[in-house]
Parts: structure tokens; sequence; C-alpha cells
């Protein structure tokens, strides 16, 4: 050590020199009476008064979020209001169909609906559970806002517990809107008056605000465990152990029994199977319990179990509140410093990132785009977070593919071949939406403050987004040709139907690629002169804004077109013997899905071309 | 008061923070120093209890931050090198929350709003979104919310950066103000001008060891006749790159 010991006495001279007095504010400029204010004696703050100002602070963000609403485009707010409108009526159209249905059903209708709506609230509550977990882990632990409000004289049981709200309402929300169809449509079937509608969707409260609490206690519980890889491996070890337990445990039924013979068997095997949902232990149930009770007029039975969650929602906030006393603040400062270590992590010698380089090699391409797509696909993979959720998605749709091979006894009919093959079609074309919209549409906004990196570099930005069109549009093309190829051998689809849905599926892929790669260079990177913002690193905050919206309607409504259209027309072709006996229909169809394809993929792959030329230029 | 005994932080193998003692009187300047990766932002984050330390004790104003961080963090401020703000707040209302937070005196804040805010020239963004603000002008929003409550003590990570001359200048002067009224100051930078000018004390951390601690007085003893601040790091952090880069 160098210097004078480390006393911390002040330098005295210095300060007589420079003028500033020890203490006081006197010859500092500062009005008099101006000085650090001593820490008040004793001091909690007072009850609530904390969480009004937090929650106070929440209602002028969303008020100028609504506010900016009117600033926003047109369009924008049409776009979004449309779509919300069109799920709420779709949906609730699908539901009055349903249950007029079920209603009908061989005289069990009501039991039949009373089991739908158990195990709807089940999956319900299953994923609440789950989407809040991923959501407070994110809030309580990763966010700067925390990070920052953690340095304010803020109790950090409140902040647990003002972050467990949040997630809750946010959660419970999205949660509201998507069942509201489903109980508008279930009074309506009943001739219920309206006000129980209203009613009903406040009874929902207390059961989607208790899911979230759970999810938030196990976000806390397993906040610190999660940082160790060892944990992460064995979590993952599970899951695939799981998945492959229930695939080898899959067996198909008897369904020719079934369709053949009397229904009782299958009615019976239905309510067996569906009797786990029915347990009275599970607050589904409890929740189901109430909203039908309303339904039957039950006015006392359905308070009964409203009331039951409710003492239950306040019996877990209790043991939340004991919770974040004892160890949220110690399990915060614990993951922090978890996360601070982390970026030590050096790069293996056999780190994917060689691997990748070498399989690019052999592409027939510029070594500057090369070295583009090699970034996209080592950043990508060395980011969990991004393909975590593909991985899941297209798993589930796997799963639910595999499976397919139980169900071909019933698939003999050229109807039911042609309706479940592209109700396939349409699901891996949704997934497929869904994931382009979500990892290609940012890709290019995420360049950001990069851009002088792809800016200065001596390849044409035009180049960069073709690049990034054959790379996304390949890896979506190769994942939907193998999920589309076995769906349809599964089902035992004839080769005429095998060739079209997975060729339309690979036609699709590239499409919704170039649709997400042209609207992610065309909306959120260019201000209106042409300029580039590319100041938002966050890619769900981009995917959630227009660009992204728009990218995701325009997605679905594109599948939907091809995948209906395309369906009818292989009903037409194969019920008159195949595309020889009426290849007017072949023809149309083939431009349909062709030409339909080339203007949602190149149109604006083409118009983001000439907006970055221009840009150039 | 800012008082760290023996603090330290380990990432791994890595000794990011390595056994820090110092002490910064109220009413005193003290800047550490350092090259990348030398552990003063580690340093700052245990100081202000964003980190917890493997070892040692902290206190503010005379309050153990283990023991009671809501009394210390009542007590400090805190300006990080990258602030948070929300974006969908005006500086206005951002000032509002916090005097509410933190309890204070209404008309007492105004009063510091109203001192502050010309001083480092917000007045015509009061009421912009935070989100439309420079990076600049975002920091100096964070500058004037950190002095609201008066501070016992003021812990700036890299507080210079993105500051034009100008505000970079008003916030030099504000320190020596805030010191001199008997608020303990402690500023991570590595802008050498910096703490030569506005400091009491500067302390020398390389891999994650206090190595050196100097009055600008000492400076030209220790660097050699007519030497400089410069010349003294430059000389204690003179080695190869080994580590840097990995802790900042």
């Amino acid at each position: 050590m160098v210097g004078a010991p480390n006393q911390g006495a002040p330098d005295g001279e210095r300060r007589e020199e420079s003028g500033i007095p020890r203490q006081g504010a006197s010859g500092t400029g500062l009005p008099a009476g101006w000085g650090p204010r001593p820490v008040p004696a004793g001091g909690r703050p007072l009850p609530w008064r904390q969480e009004w100002q937090l929650l106070r602070l929440k209602f002028v963000l969303w008020a100028h979020a609504l506010g900016s609403l009117h600033r926003a485009s047109k369009l924008s707010v049409v776009v979004i209001g449309g779509f919300l409108a069109a799920y709420l009526v779709f949906t609730g159209w699908i539901f009055q169909k349903a249950i007029r249905f079920a209603d009908h059903f061989l005289g069990i209708g009501s039991v039949l609906i009373d089991r739908m709506f158990f195990m709807l609230f089940a999956f319900l509550g299953g994923m609440l559970v789950l989407s809040s977990l991923l959501l407070f882990s994110t809030a309580a632990f990763r966010t700067r806002e925390t990070a920052w409000i953690q340095t304010l004289p803020l109790e950090s049981a409140r902040l647990f517990r003002w972050k467990c709200w949040e997630t809750g309402i946010v959660a419970a929300w999205a949660s509201l809107f998507l069942v509201a169809p489903l109980l508008f449509t279930y009074g309506r079937v009943n001739s219920l008056a309206w006000w129980v509608f209203p009613l009903s969707l406040l009874m929902m409260l207390p059961f989607l605000l208790l899911m979230t609490q759970v999810g938030c206690l196990l976000g806390l519980l397993l906040a610190r465990p999660l940082q160790s890889p060892w944990f992460r491996r064995c979590l993952a070890t599970i899951a695939v152990m799981g998945v492959i337990l229930i695939v080898a445990r899959t067996r198909p039924r008897d369904a020719d029994r079934w369709t053949t013979g009397s229904l009782l068997p299958l009615v019976d095997y239905l309510l067996r199977q569906t009797e786990v949902f029915h347990q009275p232990w599970l607050p589904s149930t409890w929740a189901g319990r109430a909203v039908l009770g309303m339904g039957e007029g039950l006015a006392s039975k359905a308070f009964f179990y409203v009331g039951l969650l409710v003492v239950t929602l306040l019996a877990l906030e209790n043991l939340l509140w004991w919770s974040a006393e004892w160890g949220y603040r110690r399990i915060w400062l614990d993951v922090q410093g978890c996360r601070s270590a982390r970026p030590r992590g050096r790069v293996g010698r056999w780190d994917f990132a060689r691997w990748a380089g070498g399989l690019l090699m052999v592409l027939p391409i510029r070594r500057g785009i090369r070295s583009l797509l090699w970034k996209d696909v080592v950043t990508f993979w060395r980011d969990p977070a991004q393909w975590s959720q593909a991985v899941l998605f297209f798993g589930m749709l796997g799963f639910y593919i595999f499976n397919l091979r139980h169900i071909r006894t019933q698939l003999d009919q050229v109807f039911w071949a042609c309706l479940v093959g592209h109700l396939n079609l349409v699901s891996v074309g949704m997934i497929l939406a869904a994931m382009q919209t979500r990892f290609v549409f940012p890709q290019f906004a995420l360049e950001g403050r990069r851009i002088w990196i792809l800016g200065l570099a001596p390849v044409p930005l035009d180049r960069l987004i073709w690049g990034k069109f054959w790379l996304s549009g390949t890896a979506g093309a190769v994942i939907t040709f193998v999920l589309m190829w076995f769906s349809s051998r599964f089902l035992g689809a004839g080769t005429g139907l095998v060739i079209s849905t997975t060729a339309t599926g690979v036609v699709m892929s590239y499409a919704l690629t170039g649709l997400a790669v042209g609207l992610g260079v065309l909306h959120p990177t260019m201000g209106s002169a042409g300029h580039f913002r590319g100041e938002d690193e966050d890619p769900a905050r981009l995917v959630s804004g227009f660009g992204g919206t728009f990218c995701l309607v325009a997605s679905m409504v594109y599948v939907i077109g091809v995948g209906a259209v395309e369906g009818y027309g292989m009903f037409r072709i194969l019920r008159r013997g195949g595309v020889a006996a009426d290849p007017w229909t072949g023809l149309l169809l083939l431009l349909w899905v062709g030409g339909s394809s080339w203007l949602v993929g190149w149109l604006p792959m083409r118009l983001a071309r000439g907006r970055l030329v221009r840009l150039e230029s | 008061m800012i008082r760290a005994q023996g603090l330290k932080k380990w990432f791994g193998a890595v000794r990011a923070v390595d056994g820090i003692d110092l002490k910064v009187e109220p009413g005193r300047i003290y800047a550490l120093l350092g090259p990348n990766a030398a552990g003063k932002t580690t340093a700052i984050k245990l100081c202000v209890g964003l980190l917890r330390p493997d070892a040692g004790r902290l206190e503010i104003a005379g309050v153990d931050m283990a023991r009671d961080p809501l009394a210390a963090k009542r007590a400090l401020a805190y300006v990080p090198d990258v602030p948070f703000l929300y974006d969908k707040l005006t500086p206005k209302e951002f000032f509002r929350f916090l005097v509410e937070l933190y309890e204070l005196d209404r008309t007492e804040a105004a009063v510091d709003e109203a001192l502050w805010g010309p001083l480092f020239g917000l007045e015509p963004y009061m009421n912009v979104l935070m989100e439309n603000l420079s990076h600049g002008t975002r920091q100096r929003v964070v500058v004037v919310g950190a002095l609201l409550h008066r501070p016992l003590a003021w812990i700036l990570d890299e507080p210079m950066v993105g500051l034009d001359p100008h505000y970079a200048k008003v916030l030099k002067d504000t320190m020596r103000k805030v010191a001199g009224a008997g608020t303990a100051i402690l500023l991570s930078t590595h802008q050498l001008a910096v703490a030569e000018e506005v400091a009491d004390r500067v302390g020398i951390l390389h891999r994650g060891k206090l190595i050196a601690e100097l009055s600008p007085r000492e400076i030209p003893a220790v660097a050699g006749l007519g030497g400089a601040l410069e010349d003294v790091f430059l000389r204690m952090t003179e080695e190869g790159p080994s580590e840097r880069g990995l802790v900042e």
C-alpha cells in the first residue's frame, strides 16, 4: 500500500485551502440550512404507505401508456383492437357450438360440461402457476427496476409482496380475458341474467390469484437452486425422462369397440379418466363448482366455494408474507451474486461456436455473410431463454404428433384424413408463426446499437437480411418437414396428402420467415425519416409492439387461409380420385398456395430491401 | 460516513473484491480509481447493498448494512453507471415518487427540486416522458433524484459517463457543495482528472485490492517531482493483461 495509512482522515489543510468548511452549508452556495438529513430513529414505514406509493406509481405509468395510445399509429390500434375483438367473437362462437353439442350428448350433457369445466380450470390453474413462476422470477430477481428499488428505503418484504401482486394482476388479467368468452357463452346457453357474467368473472378472481401466488412462492423457493447448473441439469433430466416415460406408456385404446358398439363404455372411460380433475381438494374444482353453481342458480353453493378460495388465498398470503420476511432479500442477494459470477464462465474447448463455424463453412456463401450467420447462430445458442421456448413449443407439438399414430384406425375416410392432416398443418404453421414472430422479427432491431458493426462492414445490408431469411427459413423448414412428414405418416395418409401437406409446410416456413424478416426491418427499427432508432435491446418488448403484433396477426391469417383452402381443395381432389381426375382444382390450389406464400414472404422482403438500399445510398 | 472493513467478494476463483478497507468521513469525497475490471463496480455494489459481501462489514452513517439495511438505505443515495428510470414517467412524477417513498416533507422537497432542477438544466424536461430524454438528461435526472432526500452518504458509479462538459462541471461542483454541507461521497471513476479535481482522497483499486490511498497533496511526492496522478496510477497498475476484462 502506498500513501498514508488508511485512516480516512480528511485532508484538513486542503479543505481550508479550497474554502470548503467541514460541516454546514454556509459558503458552499447552498441555501442556509441545507445539509444531510439524519436517519430517523426507529423506523418502519407506516403500514401500506409504501405499497400505496408503488400502486400510485403503477397507475401513473399505466395512465401514460394509455395516454400514448392516441399518439400511436391508428393502424396499430385498429390491428390490435381488431385482433382482440376477433378472439372474443371467434372463441365465443366455438364455445357456444361445443357447449350446445355437449349439452345434447346422450342425456349426459351436464356431466360432460361439468368435467370440461373442471378440466379447463385445472389446466388453466397449472398454466397460471407456471407462467407466474416465470413472470415472478424475472420481475423479482432479474429486472433493473428491482435492483434499483433495492437501493431505496423500501422493506424487502414489501417489495416482494408488491412483485407477487404485480405478477398476480398481470397473469390473472390475461387469464380472465382468455376465459371470458367461455363464461359469457355458458351464461347465454343457460339463459342466465346478464349480471351473472360479470359476477362469474369476479368469482374467478380468487382462484386465479391463488394460482399466481402459488407460482410466486415456487419462484421464491426455486430462485436460489435454479442458479446451480447441477440443479438445472437435474431438472432437465427429470423432464426428459418424464416425457420418455409418458411416450412409452401411452397405449392406443380400443377405439373400434367404442365406435361400433354402445357408447356407454366410452362415456364410462371418459368419466374415469377425468376423475382426477374432480378431486374435492383441488382449487380448480372449487372454482368450477362456483361457476357451475351460478349457472344452476345455486348462489349459496357458488359463494361457499368462492369463500373457500378466498380463505385459502388469505392463508397463502400469510405464508408468503412470512417467507418474504424470512428470506427474500437473502435470496435476492444470493441470486445477484450468482448472476454476477456467471459471465466469468469461459467458453469451453468444445463449445458449439466451433461446431457452428465448421458447419457453416460448407455453405457456398460469401465469407461476410457466413460470419453474420455464424454470429446469429452462436448468440442464439448461448441464450437459453431464447431457444428453450422454441424447444418447449415444438416439443409439445412433436409429442402430440407422436401420439397421432394411435388414431389412424379412425381416419380411413377421405374427409377425416384431409381434416386432421390440414389441422396438423395449421397447428405447425401457427407455432411456426409464433416462433418466427418471437425470434426472427426482432433480429434486425436487436442489432440496435450494434448496427455500427454491420453498417460499416463491407457487406450490403440487404444481403444481410437475405442471409437471415435463408438461415431462419431453412431452420424452420427442416423442423416443419420432420413434423409434417411424420404426422402424415402416422395418420396413414396417402402419398398425395403427405406430399402436399409437407411441401406446403416447407413453403409456409419460408413465407413466414420472409414476413418476419421484412416487417422486422420495416417497422421497429426505422423512424419516420428512415433513420435507425435501434435503441431497444429487449426482444419481448419489440415483439409486443405494433410491428410484432401485426406480424403475428398477418402470419396467422396467412396460415389459416392456406390451411383451410388447401384442406378443402385436397378433399375435393381426393374424393374425385386424384389430381388426374380434377386437374383444375389442383392447379388453382397450387396457384393459391404459391401465390399467397410469394406475396406474404416476398413483398415485405422487397420493401425492406428497398428501405435498406435507400438508407445506404 | 461510509465505512467498509475487510470487504471481500469472490466469484468462484476470481477475487473481485479482496479485503477492502475504506472510510469516507462526512464532508469528504473519496474517489475509487482503477483500470477496467479492477473491481470498482463490484465494490460499489457491495457498498450500496446490491451484493452481499463474502466477508467484511459495511456501515452507512453508522448503521450496519447487513443488520439494518432499511435504515442504511435511508441515509444513502446511489447513482449507478447505467441508471434505471421509468420510461413512462416524467422527471417531475419521478421526483414526486421519491419524495413520497422517502416520506420527505413536501415543501422542503419542492425547495430542493427547485434548487437542483434548474442547476442541472432539467426545467424544460420536467413534464417530458423519460423515454424521450437523452442519456445525459436521464443521468441528470438520476443525480437530482438522488439529492432530494439530502443523503448522509452519496455513492456514484462512473457518474460522468454521458454528461457533456458543462454538466460534468456542474456535477463536480455539486459534489463539492454537497460534501461541504456534510455528506460523505464515494465515487468510482476511471477518469483521473475527475478524481484529481474533486476528491479529498483517492484509492487505487487493482485486481480487487486497494493498492494505494493518497490525498492529492501526496501525489507529486509519490509520482516523483512534478508528477501527476496519471503517473502514479500507471506505475501501480502496470502489468500484463491476465484477468483484465473479467470483473468490473
